[in-house]
């Protein structure tokens, strides 16, 4: 228990870190937000249809089958999209994507690991479907934000 | 009288060899060397030599000899203590009584006799020799 | 340099002592990582998957129609889902269920994973759509026992890795021991061997076949050790033994010379004595006690003429000896009528005489008087007890196989005697030597059998074992008639 209660103090402190340094920037208030392109005909999208979307499954909208781009940027926007958007843990999403690969022959999601040009490819496609946060896409008028998904 | 010459290098044999034959009825001379025997047999005739084999100066059996190529006539015996101690210029292949006293017999002694022996021996030697009866 | 030598036990349970105490931490460490990541991982699974589930419950259900119904939906999160707290945050509104710990009052949202927040639990905040406004469900989940599941299957792996460094010291020590157990067994017998015990076999019972070799070869070294010390032993104490039979031989000639010197003035001696003493016994006029003390000085030099007589048999007075073609077979059998006679009843004799034994060469009569004097000698050493003589006569090749065979003819004479300590038998040839009591023998008896044999060109061996008795061995040559023509063997 001692350890453990040292273990967690030092994850406390590690996290406590990452937000004094890391998110500096990005202060309380922050949101991370569901992004399409100017361009697309998806005005709204229910939770369950986000989800399904970015385990590969198939989504269409207006006809148009929907594509899910994955922002990697940062290991935060990764942890809130685990949390709140697919609601599984790392492996277990992870898993879940490569059997419908394999299973179903489903795409797997394209990631970005450079926001910007998550952005652009956003703006590219009018199906694609994407997160970034909210100071990434504010005041970009090619990008349509759809809803909050998760905020500080 | 018949006479007997008795040669021994030791007095007591000398002496009672002659103690016996003088009260057997001989006349005896005595002689302690072999050169001293040959000598007096020169000068005096003898009917009978004793003789020690193991002598100084001569042994028993050179004097044996020599007595028998210049005396035919005179009777030998031999006798001898025996031993094994190599005798005074004389060395036989065997050296023992018996080997002395056989060396004595080949050459020429008539009787031989082991010392100790006994009186009756010694005067049974000497009449047989000399011819039984002669006192 | 100083360099620590430790047993073969030791040094390999400090290896593997060693070896883990380095990499059981390793292991226990990266196991832990492990089962914690594991552990994390299921429970923040579980936490998400039943938020999502009560999330879409009040998206797509009716829970947010009535704020009874919010409540319910919010207590069976928390009967169901483990969780402490469940709230629903809708247009300003908190629905909370009380079922929950009342006193968590700021739910976070940036409490991303497992054990992050330090407080120990985990939350989750959902946006819910429904009906067109947004609401919020947050939710928290306790960690604690998640925290004590990896507790306690961290504390039993530390129980099982304790368990399996225990055995695998056991199995060290077990190992090591079995390993160096015949190492030590060979060391025990090569030390012995070392210090000059040769008969000791270096044999281990060992299933490790580089040990078993190596016992073999240790073995196979020692016997050719063996061989060569003994073949050095034998030539030793074959040249010992001639030394030993020269010295004897120049001692026996040394008082066989010695002995006939005193003979020969022993008989001059004792010519005056005998004949002066008949010369005066002849004297009629002689008075008794005088006369019967004069016999008694004549039978006193008899006797020593007798004496005189024996040591010169001894010194090889037996030119005499007339060596012929003789039956040993007629010798014994007339010597044993003969010492029947004189020899008592306690004492028993057997005879063991070989149907057909070859001529030899000796003299007929002392070839008796040697048979005579060996059975009169066993018969002392029996002290007049009870006792066995045994005598015999056989054929036998006695040549050492280098020249062919050489036939011999063995006479033998046992007794059960007392037997004879070494220091006795090396001199029991030579002349007045006895261990018998004055007055009850001369001591020439076996001198004069050492003469008697020496001049047939025999030998003599003695066999002795205190108190179990002795037998005398006389070998002669074999004479074999090749033809018409007698051939001596040792020619």
């Amino acid at each position: 228990m001692e350890r453990g209660n040292s273990v967690k103090k030092f994850l406390a402190a590690a996290v406590l870190l990452t937000l004094l340094t890391a998110s500096q920037p990005v202060m309380a208030g922050e949101q991370l937000v569901l992004i399409v392109s100017a361009d697309s005909k998806v005005d709204q999208l229910d939770s369950r249809e986000v989800r399904k979307l970015f385990l590969g499954l198939t989504v269409n909208h207006s006809g148009d089958r929907l594509r899910p781009v994955v922002d990697e940027a940062d290991a935060r926007v990764k942890e809130i999209f685990l949390q709140n958007i697919v609601s599984m843990s790392e492996t277990t999403y992870d898993r879940s994507v490569l059997r419908l690969a394999l299973i179903q022959g489903q795409v797997k999601p394209i990631a970005y690991k450079n926001i910007a040009l998550l952005i652009n490819a956003v703006i590219a496609d009018p199906t694609a479907v994407s997160y970034a946060w909210a100071k990434d896409v504010a005041n970009n008028p090619r990008i349509k934000v759809l809803r909050v998904l998760w905020y500080d | 009288m018949r006479k007997i010459l008795i040669v021994d290098d030791e007095l007591d044999v000398r002496d009672s060899v002659k103690c016996v034959l003088n009260l057997a009825g001989y006349e005896v001379l005595t002689c302690d060397n072999a050169t001293d025997a040959l000598e007096l047999l020169g000068r005096t005739p003898m009917d009978l030599v004793i003789t020690d084999i193991i002598m100084p100066k001569m042994n028993g059996v050179q004097a044996i000899q020599a007595i028998r190529s210049e005396f035919p006539l005179v009777r030998i015996v031999a006798i001898s203590g025996g031993g094994n101690f190599g005798a005074v210029g004389y060395q036989p292949a065997a050296i023992a009584t018996n080997a002395y006293l056989k060396s004595a017999e080949e050459a020429g002694a008539h009787v031989v006799l082991t010392k100790p022996f006994e009186v009756a021996d010694l005067l049974q030697a000497v009449e047989t020799l000399l011819g039984v009866g002669h006192a | 340099m100083v360099r620590l030598r430790t047993s073969f036990a030791n040094y390999v349970t400090l290896w593997v002592v060693a070896v883990h105490i380095i990499l059981l931490p390793a292991l226990f460490f990266g196991m832990g990582y492990v089962i914690r990541k594991s552990h994390e991982n299921l429970f923040v699974e579980h936490a998400r998957t039943f938020a999502r589930v009560v999330a879409e419950e009040f998206e797509v259900g009716a829970a947010l129609d009535s704020r009874q119904r919010t409540e319910d939906l919010l207590d069976l999160a928390v009967l169901h889902g483990e969780a402490l707290y469940a709230e629903l945050y809708d247009r300003g509104v908190a629905t909370r269920s009380r079922l929950g710990s009342a006193d968590i009052l700021s739910p976070r949202h940036t409490d991303l994973g497992f054990g992050q927040g330090g407080d120990g639990i985990y939350f989750i905040v959902l946006p819910i759509v429904h009906a067109g406004h947004n609401a919020e469900l947050r939710l928290g989940f306790d960690e604690l026992p998640a925290q004590e599941r990896i507790h306690l299957a961290l504390r039993r792996m530390l129980w099982l890795l304790g368990g399996y460094l225990g055995i695998a010291i056991g199995i060290a020590i077990v190992l090591s021991y079995r390993l160096s157990r015949p190492i030590h067994r060979l060391q025990d017998v090569s030390r012995v061997i070392a210090t000059g015990d040769y008969a000791r076999v270096l044999n281990i019972s060992t299933g490790i076949r580089e040990l078993h070799d190596l016992a073999s070869d240790l073995e196979a070294m020692r016997r050719e050790l063996v061989g060569v010390i003994k073949a050095k032993e034998q030539s030793e104490a074959r040249r010992d033994e001639l030394q030993r039979q020269l010295r004897h031989r120049q001692r026996l000639e040394t008082v066989g010379t010695l002995a006939s010197g005193i003979a020969h003035e022993f008989n001059n001696v004792l010519v005056p004595i005998i004949l002066f003493t008949s010369t005066v016994l002849q004297d009629v006029s002689l008075a008794g006690a005088s006369r019967s003390h004069l016999e008694r000085v004549l039978g006193a030099a008899r006797r020593a003429k007798d004496v005189v007589k024996k040591i010169l048999t001894f010194t090889r007075e037996l030119d005499e000896a007339r060596l012929a073609l003789i039956d040993l077979r007629v010798v014994v059998t007339e010597g044993l009528n003969l010492f029947s006679a004189l020899a008592p009843p306690s004492i028993e004799i057997r005879t063991e005489i070989a149907e057909e034994i070859p001529l030899v060469k000796a003299d007929a009569t002392l070839a008796l008087h040697l048979v005579i004097n060996l059975c009169t000698n066993a018969y002392q050493a029996m002290d007049g007890a009870d006792g066995v003589l045994s005598i015999g006569l056989r054929y036998r090749d006695c040549g050492d196989g280098s020249l062919g065979p050489q036939p011999c003819v063995e006479l033998w004479v046992s007794d059960t005697g007392h037997g004879m300590e070494p220091d006795t038998l090396e001199r029991i040839f030579e002349p007045f030597f006895t261990t018998r009591s004055v007055g009850q023998g001369t001591g020439l008896g076996l001198s004069v059998v050492h003469g008697i044999v020496e001049s047939f060109g025999a030998s003599i061996t003695v066999e002795t074992k205190i108190g179990e008795g002795t037998t005398f061995r006389v070998v002669f040559p074999a004479v074999v008639r090749v033809g018409d023509e007698f051939i001596a063997a040792d020619a």
